[in-house]
């Protein structure tokens, strides 16, 4: 600690000497009284996260959300694809036809990556700074695509933040750890929504496991 | 035409009556503020009647903002022991010159040239982008509110939506100007353009300044809020960032941000979040990809302190910079915010400006405001706004400061004739009429800063209570 700081503090201390210090709370619960079942957990993720203009798939497996990533990659006329080394994910990618570098973010025409976690109940994607997840993963590519498993998923921003410890590479504070709530967006001139502002113009996610979506409700279809 | 503040973020006191004066002459402003607050506004009652723990989570926030600040020295500590075990350098500036001072000697430490900022209230307080420039520095604003008033020549008007003053024909003349493309008031164009326009300064910049939403004591982090995707690129591909933060932005621990990411997104404008929340710990760790190779904090006194160990002004520093009070403030949604003279305006800049700047001249503010408790009712952390004001006040008249004295005779006044009713009663009605045709230019010389933009009508020829008698009182049937 400075110098300067030391007595900046002690300034502190003597402008709080007389009054008397109020108990620190212990932190609110926002949880649920009941575990939400995973259905419900993967519809409130995909009603929030479609709200927030994203797109949602949901895939029983690997092989049919490596189809779904041919299909985005495909539909998208992405070519030049980004991805950093998770094995799962890159044989994934490869298995989609793609050759994935790994260098300039600010060349390619998608970021393919994973999600330490995303979160349910606001449709949040989490990421944190990791030999797989650079800090301009979610931010300089033009499309930005999650694929994340079914086990990443929690229910609650205080069930994240709780569980940030377990999901990062060796239980330290990553340098940067960021919350996504869709595409950048801005409302800066007349208060009217632009999407996107600097980040992704598109932002998917493409969740396997957990069974995927029941027959009738249209495995991994296209939002309306 | 509305007046501007100073750039440099310090006081223009002399006329804050005359500014909110210039503002009312403008149609335009209020126009523009009326249909932007209203949009924010609509958007957090939206967001609060869809959350049934809305009222939970204000009353945890204010448990917990109370504390962090009645204990503001143990978290501050505990903070700058984690950041710096992470890695990070944190400086303390007791005010805004020293704050200016070190931020530039971080740039000149590391040879920065291109710096890039994103929003920071803060670094508009201490006036640390002219500073930079002043040493020959190229500095660019890059949400699009910022970096639109930094091309106006204008400060930031509202503490989230800094252009919320400019149509956006307004601002389609000057990013045409600015940028040498043809002119078009269309958002998404226009938005487009500066995306493309900062790309560049993205990818070159060399040293990346923001601001801090909330300090987290436990894990020494700094969490940073923005909906643009702007602050990502500005604190996450220069070799260098700085992050300068006022010393109450503390919070505990890492779980508070459950609530507070919350409260602070949806009383700004009703987002359930803002779409990015960066937390960031000390400088990018050796197996990370990408990331600053240095970060360091600068923590702001300038004044905080002062207000802290002053009862009145203490719960000010609970503020989370939201900017609900703005938003619903009767005042400020006819003024708009460079009429306040400073960087903070609304109802929150009011009792800020009391104590950060001159005392004397900051009670002026205080006195602008219709103590409605819009705000109050608006504050997500429970800040008891109308009173800090009216204890102001309070103050002010003790001080004898300017009004002081005039009203209270004026009121001493009034408080002996609200004692006497029949003297009261002789005032009025007859006696007025009379006076008002016989000399009608009386109310210009007692009043003429009131008359100047209001009728004064002729009193009705019968009192209230005249006709209250006449009429039989008040009547059941």
């Amino acid at each position: 600690m400075t110098e300067a700081a030391a007595a900046g503090l002690k300034r502190i201390r003597e402008a709080l000497q007389s009054s008397e210090m109020p108990e620190l709370p212990p932190v609110l619960s926002l949880a649920p009284e009941e575990t939400p079942s995973p259905q419900a957990m993967v519809q409130r993720f995909r009603s929030e996260f479609e709200a927030l203009g994203g797109r949602f798939f949901w895939e029983p497996g690997s092989e049919t959300a490596t189809d779904r990533l041919s299909k985005l990659l495909r539909d998208g006329e992405l070519r030049r694809v980004a991805c950093f080394d998770v094995p799962w994910l890159t044989s994934l990618v490869r298995g989609a036809g793609v050759e994935p570098f790994e260098k300039d973010l600010s060349v390619c025409d998608v970021c393919i990556t994973t999600a330490h976690m995303l979160v349910a109940e606001q449709g949040l994607i989490v990421m944190a700074a990791s030999p797989w997840g650079p800090r301009a993963a979610s931010s300089l590519s033009p499309v930005h695509i999650v694929v994340a498993q079914f086990a990443q998923l929690v229910w609650g921003l205080g069930d994240a933040l709780a569980r940030i410890g377990e999901v990062i590479e060796d239980g330290e504070m990553p340098s940067d750890i960021v919350f996504i709530a869709g595409p950048s967006r801005t409302a800066d001139i007349e208060k009217t929504l632009v999407i996107p502002a600097h980040g992704p113009r598109e932002l998917c996610v493409v969740l396997i496991g957990e069974a995927g979506p029941p027959a009738e409700a249209g495995a991994g279809e296209e939002p309306a | 035409m509305t007046a501007r503040p100073g750039s440099d973020g310090g006081p223009r006191w002399a006329s804050f009556a005359q500014r909110c004066d210039d503002a009312l002459l403008d149609p335009f402003l209020r126009h523009k503020l009326r249909h932007a607050m209203d949009l924010a506004v609509a958007g957090r009652l939206r967001r609060v009647s869809e959350e049934p723990r809305w009222e939970d989570m204000r009353d945890h926030a204010h448990a917990i903002r109370w504390h962090v600040v009645g204990a503001l020295h143990t978290y501050l500590e505990q903070f700058i022991e984690r950041a710096e075990a992470r890695g990070a350098h944190v400086h303390w500036a007791d005010d805004a010159e020293q704050a200016r001072r070190q931020v530039l000697a971080i740039a000149r430490e590391h040879e920065c040239r291109r710096v890039l900022k994103s929003k920071s209230m803060v670094t508009e307080e201490i006036g640390l982008r002219h500073a930079l420039e002043s040493a020959g520095m190229v500095v660019k604003e890059t949400d699009l509110g910022e970096l639109i008033v930094q091309w106006a020549g204008e400060a930031p008007s509202h503490l989230t939506g800094p252009a919320a003053h400019k149509s956006r024909g307004d601002i389609g003349r000057l990013i045409a100007e600015q940028l040498g493309v043809p002119f078009t008031d269309d958002p998404r164009a226009l938005t487009g353009l500066v995306r493309d326009h900062l790309r560049g300064d993205f990818l070159t910049a060399d040293l990346g300044i923001s601001g801090a939403n909330f300090l987290i004591a436990e894990t020494g982090s700094v969490t940073i809020v923005e909906n643009e995707g702007n602050a990502r690129l500005v604190t996450g591909l220069a070799p260098v960032h700085v992050v300068v933060a006022g010393i109450e932005r503390i919070l505990p621990r890492l779980a508070d941000l459950e609530v507070f990411l919350q409260l602070l997104a949806g009383s700004n404008a009703g987002q359930k979040l803002t779409a990015y929340t960066s937390v960031i710990t000390g400088h990018r760790r050796e197996h990370e990809v990408g990331g600053p190779e240095h970060v360091h904090v600068v923590l702001v006194d300038n004044g905080r302190s002062r207000m802290l160990a002053d009862p009145i002004m203490r719960p000010a520093l609970m503020c989370i910079r939201c900017a609900a009070c703005l938003n619903v403030c009767p005042v400020y949604r006819r003024v708009g915010g460079h009429a306040y003279g400073w960087c903070y305006p609304g109802p929150i800049g009011q009792v800020l400006g009391a104590d950060m700047w001159s005392e004397q001249e900051g009670y002026d503010l205080a006195f602008g405001s219709t103590l409605c408790g819009a705000c109050a009712e608006a504050c997500p952390v429970r800040i008891d706004l109308p009173t800090v004001l009216l204890r102001l006040r309070q103050r002010a008249a003790e001080a004898e400061a300017p009004g002081g004295a005039a009203e209270r005779r004026r009121f001493r006044l009034w408080a002996f004739a609200m004692r006497h009713p029949r003297i009261y009663r002789m005032l009025p009605n007859w006696l007025l009429r009379l006076g008002m045709r016989v000399a009608p230019e009386i109310p210009r010389r007692v009043a003429p800063g009131w008359v100047a933009t209001r009728d004064l009508p002729e009193p009705a020829p019968q009192t209230f209570a005249q006709r209250w008698r006449s009429t039989g009182g008040f009547s059941h049937d």
